[in-house]
């Protein structure tokens, strides 16, 4: 690789990232709803005292920007101190930016982009790999900012009492995912999905098909 | 032997993107072992709000921008610079990057410092950005905020570790 290469790589990047940037102000809305039901079994799963909705709605601070609401039903009591619990039937929300949570897939996709490949048949390959991996990315990141978000404020009120109750492991994982960890999810994503097509799809040569004249 | 050779390097490979998320680890533990004290106080109020302050108003003096902790203050605007705003996060995954990429330490170290110097103006310029859209354009703070800003300084940082990279590797990378 020499200069030109890089530059040429670099504006590769950018213009991937426009590409993606536009297609997410399209796309992004219908997406982030196809990955709700998956999104609430990964909630489920992690706090199984609620009963988690999610919607779609117009951010209020944006005019670009969706915000996802979590509206979570509790169904069993949620004890926060000896002497403070959260009533089942209580209704509980928190919202995360749509757009916020769609980065480490922007990030992951721009770097396959443009990524230096032989043909495009390597690219295919690659895009068809990063498509699982960045749901699974924000799988991995979205019903941990939006749990963690009402843990937090679980936390406010228990700490107030006496014996209150342990933060559980996902707020962790939502702070060190706030501070940049999503980015690095992200890079993570495009580096394995690059050394799976390297791994496990062998390279098909292209076929020169030769039609009688 | 040629076997023997792709194995060893693929292993490399991986060993490398091991060593890249646990450097990015150890610099985020060590980054909430600071306290919050020094960072509103010190870090930021002289590292990056001060020097905000004083960019904004050479740039538009009218505006009247005033350092207060971790707050740039002016009649429009109250930006807050919290932990996660100061550009940490790209910081980590470039020093991680470098510190990982099979160089010799003197381009590593050199390397380092650029990278430094990189985040810190780009993340100043960020601020600077984030001041002016706050006061005049609210209605686009949260996309530039969460999404335009986060992305294109991760993108720069790529670019810049390719820069560096290409300089850096003794043996030329074959595309994927």
């Amino acid at each position: 690789m020499n200069r030109r290469d890089l530059l040429y790589l670099v504006l590769k990047g950018f213009l991937a990232w426009l590409l993606l940037s536009a297609l997410l102000g399209v796309c992004g809305e219908w997406l982030i709803r196809a990955l709700f039901p998956f999104i609430k079994a990964v909630m489920i799963s992690m706090m199984p005292e609620l009963s988690p909705g999610l919607k779609l709605l117009k951010s209020p601070q944006s005019v670009f920007d969706f915000s996802i609401e979590l509206s979570a039903l509790v169904l069993r009591p949620i004890y926060l101190n000896a002497g403070q619990y959260i009533q089942p039937g209580a209704n509980l929300k928190s919202t995360a930016d749509m757009l916020h949570v769609l980065v480490p897939l922007v990030i992951e996709w721009s770097i396959l982009l443009a990524w230096p490949v032989r043909n495009w048949m390597q690219r295919l390959w690659l895009l068809a790999l990063g498509l699982p991996m960045a749901i699974l990315v924000v799988l991995g990141t979205l019903p941990a900012q939006l749990l963690g978000n009402l843990e937090i404020s679980f936390q406010d009120i228990a700490l107030t009492g006496s014996n209150p109750r342990q933060a559980p492991w996902f707020v962790d994982w939502m702070i060190f995912c706030e501070m940049g960890g999503r980015w690095l999810l992200g890079i993570a994503a495009a580096w394995l999905c690059i050394q799976l097509r390297k791994a496990f799809i062998r390279d098909i040569k292209p076929v020169s098909v030769q039609f009688p004249l | 032997m040629n076997k023997t050779k792709n194995f060893a390097f693929k292993w490399q490979e991986w060993l490398q993107l091991l060593l890249f998320v646990g450097c990015y680890v150890l610099f985020d533990y060590a980054y909430f072992k600071i306290p919050d004290d020094l960072f509103i106080n010190v870090i930021y109020y002289r590292g990056v709000v001060t020097i905000c302050a004083d960019l904004i108003n050479f740039m538009a003096p009218l505006e009247h921008v005033l350092p207060h902790q971790n707050h740039l203050l002016s009649s429009k605007a109250d930006l807050e610079i919290v932990r996660g705003c100061d550009g940490a996060g790209v910081l980590f995954l470039l020093l991680s990057a470098i510190l990982v990429f099979p160089a010799k330490l003197s381009r590593k170290l050199l390397g380092l410092i650029l990278a430094v110097g990189l985040v810190y103006t780009v993340n100043l310029l960020r601020i600077e950005l984030l001041y002016f859209v706050i006061a005049y354009h609210h209605a686009w703070f949260s996309l530039v905020h969460t999404y335009l800003a986060p992305t294109l300084m991760v993108l720069v940082a790529c670019a810049y570790f390719a820069w560096w990279a290409l300089g850096a590797a003794d043996k030329s990378y074959e595309p994927a």
